[in-house]
């Protein structure tokens, strides 16, 4: 009787120590998540505070395509409208998808207007302007590598939610997965580019 | 057995823990703060860079570390890859990230300035991407590799030199426990304990109150490796370079010619 009562009692020591442990864990990579996600959202709004003084030196350059302009503009204001928790990383797989969706336009429109700047060789050649690329590429570059830490900071995380012991508790303790940045549509293979100098440009 | 089953339970849970991340095969740390792997550096001119190098983070606890490559690895991106070896080599001290890569490909005419965070204030992007313009690739352009790249060296020194303050020594790692372990003189007193725990049930203990197995440790000890400091701990003063654990978040500029 005496025997039964210290295995009892042993083995619940054993799972308080293992729920104990596993919830400290758990803080600390759900912690290491909202932080790699804070780094995330510091180099976004990096690249935000770009536009202003980039559309103000495109519109300096002679006949620049307006709709260029008008379509970063309008990108940025549709990221301010997505609801985003900027300290915390989002729980719902779909909220962030949003918001990598708005931001993703973003990108692209800045990425076209650095295109058709190439149209504009005083706009080139200005110090400025070149200036601004440079920070907008090493803005862009800052982002792929805070998502790439973010998702490898969520992913340590749910890796942790699903071993063992964690995972009898992690439930009972309120801990979630967390959903991960996607790798945007065709991103994932490099596009094939062919030159064809001898006929038509070939494009695959 | 109720113990058994725990401890069985134990080792069954402890085992749960690690998961297996395959490395990537990156090249490992170079040695010199100036390594020439397409051969374009005169070696006169190499010795007097990384003599320069070492100066510069004895002052400023700066590391500037340059790699001239032949070309990229199959399929690899300039970004993706500078990244890669930056966080692989840790430039910079662990306190302040205050490293700058900048690696050359010859044949890919490819070229990244890359800054760790700590220097991200000094030299911004824009910075960077003018000393590969107007400093690098010029000399570039004419084939003069030492050239460009030692007036690049300087370009980064000038813009980096008043960010932190040097303390007159180089950053070694900090020693794990591991690594004290497999130093001679971890290793030392790590054979000389196991040899005091065997023998305390043994109780044969030989002249002098110290154990056969003991003293011929310590002549072991004494014997082969009589200058253990100088092997260990990876700074020293031989003018080479070793990561202080500085990592970076992407910053810096790329160009081509």
């Amino acid at each position: 009787m005496n025997k039964t009562l210290l295995i009892v009692l042993g083995v619940l020591v054993l799972i308080i120590l293992a729920a104990v442990g596993s919830y400290n864990g758990l803080i600390g990579s759900s912690q290491a998540v909202d932080k790699s996600w804070a780094d995330v959202q510091n180099v976004y709004q990096r690249r935000a505070d770009l536009i202003p003084n980039l559309v103000q030196t495109v519109q300096g350059a002679a006949n620049f395509e307006k709709s260029t302009i008008v379509q970063v503009t309008d990108a940025r204001a549709s990221v301010g409208r997505v609801n985003i928790n900027q300290n915390q990383a989002p729980a719902d797989a779909a909220q962030l998808a949003e918001y990598q969706k708005a931001q993703g336009q973003l990108g692209n429109a800045l990425s076209r207007l650095l295109v058709v700047a190439e149209n504009y060789p005083n706009l080139k050649a200005s110090e400025n302007f070149r200036d601004l690329q440079a920070q907008l590429e090493g803005t862009e570059n800052r982002i792929t590598v805070a998502r790439k830490n973010f998702n490898d900071a969520v992913q340590a995380y749910n890796v942790k939610i699903k071993s063992l012991p964690t995972v009898f508790f992690a439930g009972f303790l309120g801990f979630q997965p967390k959903p991960y940045f996607q790798a945007a549509a065709g991103a994932e293979t490099a596009p094939a580019v062919k030159f064809d100098f001898n006929g038509t440009p070939a494009a695959k | 057995m109720p113990r058994r089953l725990v401890l069985a339970l134990l080792l069954v849970l402890g085992s749960c823990g690690g998961v297996a991340v395959a490395a990537e095969a990156l090249p490992p740390a170079p040695t010199q703060y100036v390594t020439d792997e397409a051969g374009v550096i005169s070696a006169g001119l190499l010795a007097q860079l990384n003599q320069r190098l070492a100066v510069f983070e004895k002052q400023t606890s700066n590391q500037i570390v340059v790699v001239v490559y032949p070309k990229l690895p199959e399929g690899a991106a300039l970004e993706d890859y500078a990244q890669s070896l930056y966080q692989a080599w840790k430039i910079g001290t662990k306190k302040n990230s205050n490293g700058v890569l900048m690696l050359v490909f010859v044949q890919d005419r490819k070229v990244r300035i890359q800054t760790g965070y700590g220097l991200e204030g000094a030299l911004p992007d824009a910075l960077c991407s003018r000393i590969i313009r107007e400093t690098m690739v010029p000399a570039f352009r004419t084939g003069n590799y030492g050239a460009g790249i030692a007036s690049g060296i300087t370009a980064v020194m000038q813009a980096t030199k008043g960010e932190y303050k040097g303390t007159g020594q180089k950053s070694t790692k900090p020693m794990t426990l591991l690594d004290f372990l497999f130093s001679p003189l971890g290793f030392f007193l790590l054979v000389l304990l196991v040899l005091i725990i065997s023998n305390r049930g043994r109780r044969d203990v030989g002249p002098g109150g110290i154990s056969p197995g003991a003293a011929a440790a310590t002549g072991f000890f004494l014997g082969s490796s009589g200058g253990w400091g100088s092997g260990s701990g990876g700074g020293g003063d031989s003018g080479g370079f070793s990561g202080g654990g500085g990592d970076s978040g992407g910053g810096g500029s790329s160009g081509g010619w």
